[in-house]
């Protein structure tokens, strides 16, 4: 750059104020690069495979540019198995999940942050302690009442949950509302707002960070959700994209080239979400970790 | 204020419209004819788009390979309406066609057919490659064959040995609504769980069901305390893989294989180039490809159990094993770089063998299909397993079982399947599709068995085949001595003696609590 031509004239003081932040800041520019081509190698490995022919997915050392660019492999993958009805059948769950998630999970949050009850952090600490318990725990014990229920093979263990809150979004959404200012709140009460009102029309509009991180983190979530969808369903024309991208690796047969064009297809929207509202996923990340006041 | 009132409704309402969206949408997946309105078009615009427009798949078909293309959909949507139409066209001609000539192809759909239909539901494990249009195939023969019976298939993602598909089995099993049938790679552990349908009765009263035309490495792993719990179905075996044009390279002779532990040495110094701590090619690696310490500790002589399940892997036999083991390793630079290596390549879609990295494996039979696939032009050859000096030939064997559910509804009908299915006819088909090996031995004449060189040496491999046992101690045992005690003497961190010592220890409390019962 030119400051390195302009220092010359300069008087050695400033000479010496001027080249240490300006190593700093080149210095850490090349950290974030460098940490940035660290992150994307992998997923550019998994675009470049997804469009090599064949007898270039194994060779070494290893190429990274295709002979040509192969596209065979996402028409091939999505004829593989029925991915139209699996793409519909994950958009289904990820909105109904995230109505869900949204309205259930800011309604018990507010009650947290704002409502005085007895025993309301004996309970929250309750609510919070839930996280600890691993998914494999209350696999079976969940797997037996949704049976009971008759919801096996259907959507409803996947969505219904969904609308009774989750731990985690509860405590991101009250970390959230107890940094808003009451005062706003009791000066809508005053001009005669119920609380229903308070919620949707002072404390909701105010959060929308935070339910903008809440609805990220619940949208990739179920996009990504391997587990449920694997437990609860049984039918092939019901399966989920997680679930319909093991097609490609059988007990026997592995189709690579189509696993990685239809890896790739799955975590363009993904990609897609996050450029969108990277802001929001940082913010949430800073929500979760120092709400409050 | 009307702003009060729309705001409360709406809240309200958007609460509501969430809730019953959901239980309508759920209910429209469980019964589609009722709900369909709302949330259930996913279905009903799916199914009927290749029914009117076969173009369309047809279109599509040609570039993934027509076979595997037409195969898969069939789960929702190809398959069904395309069969119908086949045996709607040749109704006037076909040779013998089934009473019911509709029924048979409805192999995979919901079959609510009236009438003594028996529905039997299967999951397997099978992906959608060339073996699952096999065993379609097959389904469709027996119920062509059969029309009064029908399946309904699933298929559960993921490796048998470990995660999703034993989460998923095992939670269904628990629950009380397990498959009829399903793939099992664990017979005898899951059998000695009580999660399985003993056959021993059925096989009694099918005298033309002979156990001993199964290959033993095969069929006992189905069995636990003389109890059966599966019917083997394919199996596979290994052996010891050259590339040949890299052999030829370094100056060595591919038609005259290292037959003893030592020739494995010479081969590594012939063929393995380092650059600084990393490779440029490897010769032979003890542990990579589908070897662990079991695979030489049979091909020295040695043995996991006796007769009277005492742990007999830490015998001198044992200690010989790890000491070569250690030899091997650290003439290419010790288990640090060497785990290092072949943890890059931890992913299958990365063949180091056929990249040329790795000049020799041991592996099995199911690479053939590999390099058919993504490098039909490598030179290679196969080649028994070296054996050291007071050791025999031996190779370990898996395979791929089907077992029934001990609650399932109908285990006699579900029997009589896997016994049709696990014939020479039938097996050999399935087991090409993946390049396997049939389980049985009267598969020996199958033209698949005798026209390929390379599928006739693991086949006659599975004759001194050492089963992979499936006891409920297997991953125990496989962990604390294939991993643990393994690892540990190759790191130095014990001596070999000390380190199997150890497992045993592990081991044999953990065969004790079964073998008490």
């Amino acid at each position: 750059m030119s400051s390195a031509a302009r220092a010359l004239p300069m008087p050695a003081a400033r000479l010496r104020a001027r080249w240490p932040q300006f190593l700093r800041r080149a210095v850490g520019f090349v950290l974030v690069v460098a940490g940035a081509v660290v992150m994307l190698i992998p997923f550019a490995w998994l675009v470049s495979t997804s469009l090599k022919p064949d007898d270039q997915l194994f060779a070494y050392p290893p190429v990274w540019i295709p002979r040509y660019l192969n596209w065979a492999n996402y028409t091939g993958a999505w004829s593989y198995a029925p991915f139209g009805t699996y793409l519909l059948n994950t958009l289904e769950i990820t909105a109904f999940t995230l109505v869900g998630t949204l309205a259930s999970s800011s309604l018990v949050a507010y009650g947290f942050a704002r409502r005085q009850f007895p025993g309301r952090d004996l309970l929250f600490g309750l609510l919070l302690s839930t996280l600890m318990l691993p998914a494999i725990v209350t696999l079976i014990p969940l797997f037996l009442i949704f049976k009971t229920l008759g919801w096996i093979n259907t959507f409803l263990p996947l969505i219904v949950p969904s609308y009774f809150a989750s731990p985690f979004y509860v405590f991101l959404l009250r970390q959230f509302f107890l940094s808003l200012p009451p005062e706003l709140e009791d000066a809508a009460m005053i001009d005669g707002a119920s609380t229903l009102q308070v919620i949707t029309r002072i404390v909701l509009p105010l959060a929308k960070p935070a339910l903008a991180s809440v609805t990220i983190f619940s949208v990739t979530f179920h996009w990504n959700d391997f587990l449920g969808p694997l437990i609860y369903l049984n039918d092939d024309e019901k399966r989920t994209l997680a679930l319909g991208l093991y097609a490609f690796l059988g007990e026997h047969t592995a189709q690579w080239g189509y696993l990685m064009a239809g890896s790739t297809l799955m975590v363009l929207p993904m990609a897609g979400l996050f450029f969108v509202a990277q802001k929001y996923f940082i913010q949430g990340i800073v929500t979760s970790g120092f709400g409050g006041r | 204020m009307t702003n009060r009132a729309i705001s409360r409704r709406r809240a309200l309402a958007f609460g509501l419209a969430g809730l019953g969206g959901a239980v309508l949408a759920a209910c429209g997946q469980a019964a589609a004819p009722t709900a369909a309105p709302t949330a259930a078009p996913a279905k009903p615009t799916e199914a009927p788009k290749p029914a009117g427009a076969a173009p369309t798949t047809a279109a599509a078909a040609p570039t993934a390979g027509a076979g595997v293309g037409g195969a898969t959909p069939a789960a929702g949507a190809t398959a069904a309406p395309a069969k119908p139409a086949e045996a709607a066209k040749p109704s006037g001609a076909p040779p013998t066609p089934a009473p019911t000539p509709t029924l048979p192809p409805e192999a995979t759909g919901p079959v609510g057919q009236s009438g003594a239909k028996t529905t039997l539901t299967l999951w397997h494990t099978l992906g959608g490659g060339p073996d699952l249009k096999a065993f379609r195939e097959l389904l469709t023969k027996y119920t062509t064959e059969h029309p009064d019976v029908a399946f309904k298939l699933s298929f559960v993602p993921g490796s048998s040995e470990t995660g999703p598909y034993v989460q998923k089995i095992t939670a269904a099993i628990a629950g009380g609504s397990p498959p009829d049938i399903f793939h099992m790679n664990r017979p005898a552990q899951f059998g000695a769980a009580g999660a399985l349908y003993e056959l021993s009765d059925f096989i009694r009263t099918m005298p033309q069901f002979d156990p001993k035309d199964f290959f033993p490495a095969a069929w006992t792993r189905n069995t636990w305390l003389d109890k059966v719990y599966g019917v083997p179905v394919i199996v596979d075996s290994r052996g010891y893989w050259i590339n040949k044009a890299l052999f030829k390279q370094a100056g060595l002779d591919p038609d005259k294989p290292p037959a003893t532990w030592d020739d494995l040495l010479k081969v590594n110094e012939a063929l393995t180039v380092k650059e600084g701590s990393a490779f440029k090619r490897v010769g032979f690696m003890p542990l990579f490809g589908n070897v662990q310490f079991y695979s030489y500790l049979y091909l020295n002589g040695g043995e996991l159990l006796d007769e009277s399940y005492k742990v007999q892997f830490n015998s001198d036999k044992g200690v010989q094993v790890l000491d070569w083991l250690i030899k091997a390793t650290d003439a290419i630079g010790g288990a640090q770089i060497v785990n290092t290596f072949q943890q890059s390549f931890s992913t299958g879609a990365n063949d180091p063998f056929i990249g040329g990295l790795v000049a020799s494996k041991i592996d099995g039979c199911w690479n053939l299909a590999t390099v058919a696939q993504y490098a039909p032009n490598l030179e290679f050859a196969v080649a028994l397993e070296p054996i050291p000096p007071g050791g025999h030939k031996a190779t370990m064997v898996g395979g791929y079982n089907w077992s029934i559910a001990r609650d399932s509804k109908q285990p006699r009908p579900a029997f009589d399947f896997l016994a049709w299915f696990s014939l020479p006819a039938q097996s050999t088909v399935f087991a090409q599709a993946s390049q396997n090996m049939p389980a049985r031995k009267s598969a020996l004449d199958s033209t698949y068995i005798q026209k390929n060189p390379n599928i006739k040496f693991f086949f006659d491999a599975l004759s001194y085949g050492v089963p992979y046992t499936t006891a409920p101690w297997s991953q125990v045992m496989f962990d604390n001595v294939n991993a643990t005690a393994t690892q540990e003497a190759l790191y130095k961190r014990k001596s070999p003696k000390q380190a199997l010592d150890d497992a045993a220890k592990v081991v044999q409390a953990e065969v004790d609590k079964w073998v008490k019962k």
